[in-house]
């Protein structure tokens, strides 16, 4: 079947089994390795993806539910010459360890900063611990949301 | 081999009803997909055809009357969790999704699919029990209505059919205030409840309890009531429960439960643990009536 | 006959006071070791575009899919791929006909035997393969095989499996000599004890349960081999496939790639070598990518264990005697038996002691050594058996802990004669130290540097354990059922063993100025490449932006153990100071006799990248000057210099261990079991500390790692198969961020080790350690009641006798 889907701004024709997951089709398809398949059960959140806006597990999500929507992956978010400030605030409080799961505490963090400018370290925990880090950065992660929020306030305050 | 499956969007119920009829048994509804992938996955389902009911309109809304509140089944558990401002019994069912899966698999995961999936662990299915909840099924023709402890039949199994379950209602008895609580045990903050239960009292203007709902979750292949618990409470004032009352409710709750033991939790553990949440849910319902364990 | 270590040519030796010193001393000078540098890699992690192998591809590359072990234990009577074969889109099946019949070992103790052999030792033991188009296909064709098996008898309990009647799962038998760490006499030590306490405690197994997953893609070129694969241990990884194949080394290329969460899942595992042996079967590159059940079920796990023993201590509390047996399930193929021995050395203290390890064989998953292999277990045992002794005394665990922990200069007692050592008797050990390192290197089987007391001191200020411990057993708040209390743990483990080989690493510095470290680690996680590099850097004087790490190509990077036991930082690292200091001696040679008017290199320094005089910048020349001139006698060298370990590194084992301190507040539900982790306070014993934000995050990354274990994390073995039936994360759970208090916070220990590179010592496994143990007391100061791992809900109020 032909499928259209809009990701990272791009608009994208192609052609797929309907009987696949939106994350096998980001990874294979569009070469997007930035969406990470672990567990592919919505436990571990490694592929989380922003779905018009909204985090998503991208393993549970069938590639046409996909279309007509914003399709958001850590590969549209910053550029290594320009990283987003949430990029910038897990480097600088090391919050990944072997960071296979990275991108989806940042997709995961981005939703919800959006809705929680200002968050406590018990929200920011909370609303993290839809991801797994196997490693256990946890304090570290909660830490680089908590400097994303004040990178982003300061940000739409200038 | 996990199946392979064809992909169908109907545009309407009607239409999404008429394709289940159509392929029946090998036909599969796909809401938000949570249950179902796991369960295609694991090989659990087969099935040919896929039916994706989550671009129709009109069933992702929450709509508070005078007399219902009334959930579609495509309300998302994130639209249900942001609800909790709009009456206070979607305060208590915001809390209950903020237990339920991950931030992720909450804009995904909807209130129809929890309750169809008829898992016994399911968590807002005892809330909605407790609450004498209708469950409000759209058929070829029309629409029927069933009583949500009635909706269940077994494990995965419910009266739905093909049919399509549209919305949930939660009656508002007039000039009564009806409250609904929950808990769970669980193990870390993202876990399927080893065992849960909710109480829902409605107490009239004497602070007499006039309605008391008791469901209790994983301790048998489907949610069931404790009657005998209900009519414990019915009748009491809302003041004049004592500490001991609420640990003999817990202790009838108990008794009711028929749990088996698994991967887990063991029988045991589970009937021990009726007895301490149903106790604290009664509380914490007469605490939100303004009532106080004597 | 051995005197002090000191440490020659170290100039910080010099400015760090004895064996303690302040980080900030250590660090004084330093430009680059101490720092918290980001590590090299965060860009490509933070932007999704490292790539572990499972995002790995190579040009017309096929599918491998493999077959499992649907028994507990069966032999194939007869296999028949003639099915599958047909099937459109297979190209090839692997059965063991195919197989050169050759053990395979490589990272020791994870022993594999042969790659397949016609026999099923678990249910998902690896028994065929398929390469086909898709992964599709080749699933379907693996279903397509059919098997016939002799079904043989299982044994699942590994004390059942100790009887000479048990069926035998390997034809070494199920249970080989015991490992025996003693001295003293136990009797003498029995009868000097005033208190004596027992245990029989049982220990479930964890799950590695990486996030991230593995895959391998093996390619042929004519008769050599490129395996990638994401592995902590490269050069053991291509060691294997040598074994496994019978190829030479030298056609064997590994390059091994980033890791997911570790802990010792991925080191050199049987469906790398099945990739292999496929791939050269169907003269195609293949590719196996396991799922996340595969990865669960079938690679490996830590070990069932249990055990029964004593422990006794005057009334004073000063131990007298530790007399310990434990058991460990190897399941199929592994056979470990030297768990948790430095859990011994840090208890070692005990006058008297006798541990006996035996290692067993089941017809269970595979076991492997995990993070803080035996120390989370048999340690924890042994602070179960202390704590107890310490509220008999009527002693603060601080305190008992410094009383009967190891110090700088104590002997340790893990000097049992053992194969790994190549010699029969400690003294043949002693005597066969070549004679021109006697008197360098330390002490052997004493203890060098660091213990537990000045981080348990430090620790137990910074926690206001003073105020916050109330006694034994007595929480120190109660508000309805729930149950405040704290506790503390400790945890030691060695910091890299030299049992197959010496550390190596190779520099080369490059004409620009600009410097690569090749060395066999692992990229899981742990900021090897970016330690490794901090060391060099430090030592050529070059910024870090000068210096950048190969860690996984294995025809580049000389051999080591890899990533494991603690053995990156320690071992590795001195190899990759020592391979830089051999490389900038022959630059300063150069530079001395070139350019500095033939003066003594040893007055010569590096700084920034400038060569000059030391305490003087003027005259300086960049060191890309120094390689860029043209000479005819050095030509050779001017082009690069390579730089090579010019002397080997002193036994590790015999000297150096690292160790953990850990303080935890909990909060027990009475009523429903469930434990909540309220405060946390991790204390590390390292040496110097390379890089703060990546120690930092190692030991909260233990900590969390042991919690799990602590509270959660169990594998569920069905009864009659022996198979997992939780090998998914609905039903294996792992901590999130909610439920590990974030503010945790880590101290660092100020001790120096005159060995390690700049001071530092080993890591990763203490930490996993201390916080099991922390936990556990904490929970017991809660309750008043021990309960055993994981303390789930249930087992908690199974403990206090409520169901
Ligand atoms: C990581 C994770 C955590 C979870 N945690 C919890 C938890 O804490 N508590 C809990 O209760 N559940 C949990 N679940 C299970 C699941 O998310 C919920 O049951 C969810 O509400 C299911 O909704 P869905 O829309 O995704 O259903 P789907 O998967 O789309 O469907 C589930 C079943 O219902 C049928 N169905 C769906 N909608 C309708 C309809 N309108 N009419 C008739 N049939 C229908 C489908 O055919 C299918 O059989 C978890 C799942 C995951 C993956």
């Amino acid at each position: 079947m032909r499928i259209r889907l809009n990701v990272n701004g791009n608009a994208i024709e192609l052609e797929s089994a309907t009987d696949r997951t939106l994350a096998d089709v980001l990874r294979e398809e569009l070469g997007l390795i930035g969406v990470r398949v672990s567990c592919s059960e919505g436990e571990c959140g490694s592929c989380t993806i922003l779905v018009d806006g909204q985090p998503m597990t991208s393993c549970m999500m069938l590639v046409n539910q996909g279309e007509g929507k914003e399709i958001l992956t850590i590969e549209g978010l910053g550029t290594p010459e320009d990283l987003h400030p949430i990029q910038q605030a897990f480097i600088e409080e090391q919050g990944f360890q072997c960071a296979f799961c990275t991108p989806g505490f940042i997709l995961s963090a981005k939703a919800f900063l959006e809705e929680n400018p200002n968050p406590t370290e018990d929200e920011v925990a909370f609303a993290m611990s839809g991801n797994i880090c196997r490693c256990g950065a946890y304090p570290y992660i909660v830490r680089s949301v908590l400097n994303a929020a004040e990178k982003l306030q300061a940000g739409s305050s200038n | 081999m996990q199946s392979h499956f064809e992909y169908l969007r109907p545009s309407s119920t009607k239409e999404a009803v008429q394709m289940k009829i159509e392929f029946g048994q090998r036909a599969k509804y796909w809401a938000g997909g949570t249950d179902m992938t796991l369960r295609w996955r694991r090989e659990i389902d087969r099935f040919s055809h896929c039916i994706d009911i989550t671009y129709l309109t009109g069933l992702d809304n929450i709509e508070v009357e005078e007399d219902c509140i009334r959930i579609g089944a495509l309300v998302s558990l994130s639209a249900l969790e942001r609800a909790d401002q709009r009456h206070h019994l979607l305060k208590t069912l915001s809390d209950v999704t903020k237990l339920m899966c991950t931030p992720q698999t909450r804009t995904l995961a909807t209130v129809g699919g929890n309750l169809s999936n008829a898992s016994p662990a399911a968590d807002l299915t005892p809330p909605f029990i407790a609450m004498d909840a209708l469950a409000e099924i759209t058929t070829e023709d029309g629409i029927r209505t069933v009583p949500m402890d009635q909706f269940f039949e077994g494990v995965n199994r419910t009266v739905v059919g093909d049919d399509l379950l549209s919305a949930i209602e939660i009656p508002l008895p007039e000039s009564q205030h009806k409250v609904v609580k929950y808990h769970r045990i669980d193990r870390t903050i993202v876990d399927i409840a080893l065992v849960n239960a909710s109480t829902s009292l409605s107490a009239d203007r004497s602070r007499t309890i006039t309605r008391a709902g008791v469901a209790l979750g994983a301790v048998a292949p489907i949610v069931i009531r404790s009657p005998a618990a209900e009519r414990f409470l019915e009748g009491k004032s809302i003041d004049s429960v004592s500490e001991s009352e609420l640990e003999k409710v817990g202790e009838i709750a108990s008794e009711d439960a028929k749990p088996i033991s698994d991967v887990r939790a063991s029988a045991d553990y589970r009937r021990a643990m009726i007895k301490v949440m149903t106790a604290r849910c009664i509380k914490d319902c007469i605490d939100e009536l303004g009532g106080t364990i004597s | 006959m051995y005197k002090e270590f000191e440490f020659k040519s170290n100039d910080l030796a010099k400015a760090v006071p004895g064996v303690y010193g302040d980080v900030q001393d250590q660090v004084n000078g330093m430009k680059v070791v101490g720092h918290g540098f980001p590590v090299k890699d965060a860009v490509e992690k933070v932007t999704g575009s490292l790539k572990y192998a499972v995002d790995m591809t190579v040009q017309n590359m096929v599918h491998g899919k493999i077959l499992r072990c649907p028994h507990a234990h069966a032999r194939i009577t007869k296999i028949d791929t003639s099915k599958a074969e047909a099937l459109a889109g297979v190209i090839g099946v692997l059965t063991h006909h195919d197989v050169p019949q050759n053990d395979w070992e490589a990272a020791w103790f994870n022993y594999r035997g042969k790659v397949l052999d016609g026999v099923g030792r678990f249910v998902g033991d690896d028994l065929a393969a398929v390469a086909a188009v898709s992964e599709e296909v080749a699933q379907r064709a693996i279903e397509l095989i059919d098997v016939e098996y002799e079904i043989l008898a299982a044994v699942f309990d590994f004390e059942e499996a100790r009887s000479p009647d048990a069926p035998q799962i390997r034809v070494e038998g199920n249970e080989r000599d015991p490992y025996i760490v003693e001295w003293g006499d136990t009797s003498e030590g029995m009868a000097l004890a005033d208190h004596t306490v027992e245990c029989d405690i049982f220990y479930h197994s964890q799950q590695y349960a990486s996030i991230g997953r593995n895959a391998a893609i093996a390619e042929w070129m004519g008769d050599k081999v490129t395996l990638w694969t994401s592995s902590q241990t490269p050069t053991e990884t291509r060691d294997g496939i040598h074994e496994a194949l019978g190829i030479p080394l030298s056609k064997i290329r590994v390059m091994a790639l980033p890791a997911g969460s570790s802990f010792g899942q991925w080191w050199s595992n049987n469906f790398m070598m099945i990739a292999v042996l496929l791939a050269k079967k169907v003269r195609r590159p293949v590719k196996i990518e396991l799922d996340n059940e595969e990865c669960m079920s079938a690679v490996k796990r830590r070990h069932l264990e249990k055990t029964r023993g004593l422990m006794g201590c005057t009334a004073d509390g000063q131990l007298t005697v530790a007399k310990i047996d434990h058991l460990i399930d190897n399941g199929g193929y592994g056979f470990k038996d030297d768990v948790g021995f430095f859990c011994v050395d840090m208890w070692g203290k005990a006058l008297h002691g006798h541990y006996a390890i035996h290692g067993i064989n089941t017809n269970l998953l595979t076991a492997g050594c995990m993070r803080g292999v035996g120390d989370c277990t048999l340690g924890a045992s042994v602070e179960r058996m202390c704590n107890q002794l310490a509220e008999k005394v009527d002693m603060d665990p601080v305190e008992f802990r410094i009383k009967n922990q190891i110090k700088p200069g104590d002997e340790l007692r893990m000097q049992h004669s053992r194969d790994n050592m190549h010699h029969d008797s400690v003294e043949e050990y002693l005597a066969a130290i070549p004679e021109e390192y006697r008197d360098e290197w330390p002490k052997p089987f004493h203890l060098l540097s660091g213990s537990t007391e000045e981080i348990l001191r430090r620790g137990a200020k910074s926690f206001r354990w003073a105020e916050r411990w109330n006694g034994w057993g007595k929480p120190s708040s109660v508000d309805g059922p729930r149950h405040r209390a704290v506790g503390v743990g400790t945890g030691a483990h060695v910091c890299g063993v030299e049992f197959e080989g010496n550390a190596s690493a190779m520099v080369r510095l490059n004409p620009d100025g600009s410097l690569k470290v090749h060395c066999s680690v692992g990229r899981q996680g742990q900021g090897s490449e970016t330690t490794q590099a901090q060391v060099a850097a430090e030592e050529m004087g070059l910024s870090l932006s000068m210096v950048e790490v190969e860690t996984g190509d294995t025809d580049s990077c000389p051999w080591s153990h890899g990533s494991l036991a603690s053995n990156t930082m320690f071992r590795v690292g001195w190899a990759t100071r020592e391979a830089t200091r051999d490389a900038k001696r022959q630059l300063l040679e150069i530079a001395a006799r070139d350019m500095f008017d033939n003066s003594d290199p040893a007055d010569l320094a590096i700084t920034d990248g400038q060569v000059h005089i030391k305490g003087s910048m003027s005259d300086s020349v960049s060191i890309s000057e120094v390689l860029n001139m043209i000479r005819s006698d050095t030509l050779g060298q001017t082009s690069s210099i390579t730089g090579r370990p010019a002397v080997p590194m002193p036994p590790s084992t015999t000297f150096a261990r690292h160790f953990g301190a850990q303080f935890v507040e909990v909060e027990v539900d009475v009523d429903t079991g469930k434990i909540v982790l309220l405060d946390y306070l991790a204390c590390q014993d390292s040496g110097t500390v390379i890089n703060p934000q990546v120690l930092k995050n190692q030991v909260i990354g233990g900590a969390i790692c042991g919690a799990g274990f602590a509270i959660y994390e169990h594998l569920v073995f069905d009864k009659e198969t022996g198979a997992i039936k939780n090998a998914n994360l609905l039903d294996y759970k792992l901590l999130r961020a909610a439920d590990f208090p974030h503010k945790a916070e880590v101290l660092f220990g100020d001790s120096y080790d005159p060995v390690g590179p700049f001071g530092a010592r080993g890591a990763g496994e203490a930490p996993i350690a201390a916080s099991i143990s922390a936990i556990s007391q904490a929970v017991y100061n809660a309750i008043g009641v021990w309960v055993d791992l994981p303390m789930t809900p249930e087992r908690l109020i199974r403990a206090l006798g409520k169901v």
